[in-house]
């Protein structure tokens, strides 16, 4: 197993377990919310680096002869990103702890806190749809890597996500 | 060197998305429709609430929000699943 797959699991994981949490800012709190929320972001730049290859080579083909598979995945990958785009942009926007913190002070306009709201939840749906797309990779790279099985499905299944 | 490239075209694909949301924003918020629906909170209560403590609450204390998204997830998740499982089965359907 490559460490590219190994380092892409334990950060996807960290990253989804992030997810989660700033889902829920009334739980965590408004500092852990935000200050999370920033972290997590620059997560994502490394996600989208460990993926730059697929990224390319699916942008070069995509109306030529990329896979359907693949074309359906690539849309949601820009879906996922614009809309994370926006949870981040309004978030910093209506931040109260983050923000004021590093002496940013941002006038409060209420379609912000609206548009935050809004882009959280389709968050959830298009970040489901991701999870079942690449659901063959995950669960077999975490075979690989905590069973030490299914050497040829990983392949198999980086194969098919590279269609 | 090639990492700092792909970091700086992630971040002003990014920065480019932003300021157009945010000029979308900016433009709209312009109108009065949107300052007139901004609702009038309560003396004393907060644009968005600080979670209550612990001690502050009765009962067994369940994180609503990452239920709800993990709930949202599996539905989105499993209508995808059904789709294509069920795409696959219809190909399977022996031809007569």
């Amino acid at each position: 197993m490559s460490n590219t797959n190994r380092t892409k699991l334990f950060l996807d994981a960290a990253l989804f377990a992030a997810f989660l949490v700033t889902m829920d800012p009334r739980f965590s709190g408004l500092a852990v919310h935000e200050w999370l929320s920033l972290a997590a972001a620059a997560t994502v730049i490394v996600h989208l680096l460990l993926s730059w290859e697929w990224i390319v080579n699916v942008t070069k083909r995509l109306f030529i002869k990329a896979a359907n598979g693949a074309r359906v995945n690539y849309v949601l990958n820009w879906l996922l990103f614009i809309d994370g785009i926006l949870i981040m942009l309004s978030g910093i926007m209506i931040s109260e702890s983050a923000m004021p913190a590093l002496g940013i002070a941002l006038p409060m306009n209420f379609a912000w806190r609206r548009l935050h709201d809004l882009s959280a939840n389709l968050s959830l749906i298009i970040m489901g749809l991701h999870l079942a797309m690449h659901w063959n990779w995950i669960v077999t790279t975490f075979k690989r890597v905590f069973f030490g099985s299914g050497a040829r499905t990983v392949v198999s299944a980086a194969k098919q996500e590279a269609q | 060197m090639k990492t700092l490239f792909r970091i700086l075209v992630i971040l002003i694909i990014a920065s480019m998305i932003g300021g157009l949301m945010y000029a979308g924003v900016s433009a709209a918020g312009d109108a009065p429709s949107l300052e007139n629906e901004r609702p009038r909170l309560p003396e004393g209560e907060q644009f968005r609430p600080e979670r209550e403590g612990p001690a502050e609450r009765d009962g067994i204390d369940l994180p609503g929000g990452m239920v709800k998204a993990l709930a949202l997830m599996s539905i989105a998740g499993g209508i995808y699943s059904a789709t294509v499982w069920a795409g696959r089965k219809a190909k399977q359907v022996p031809v007569r």
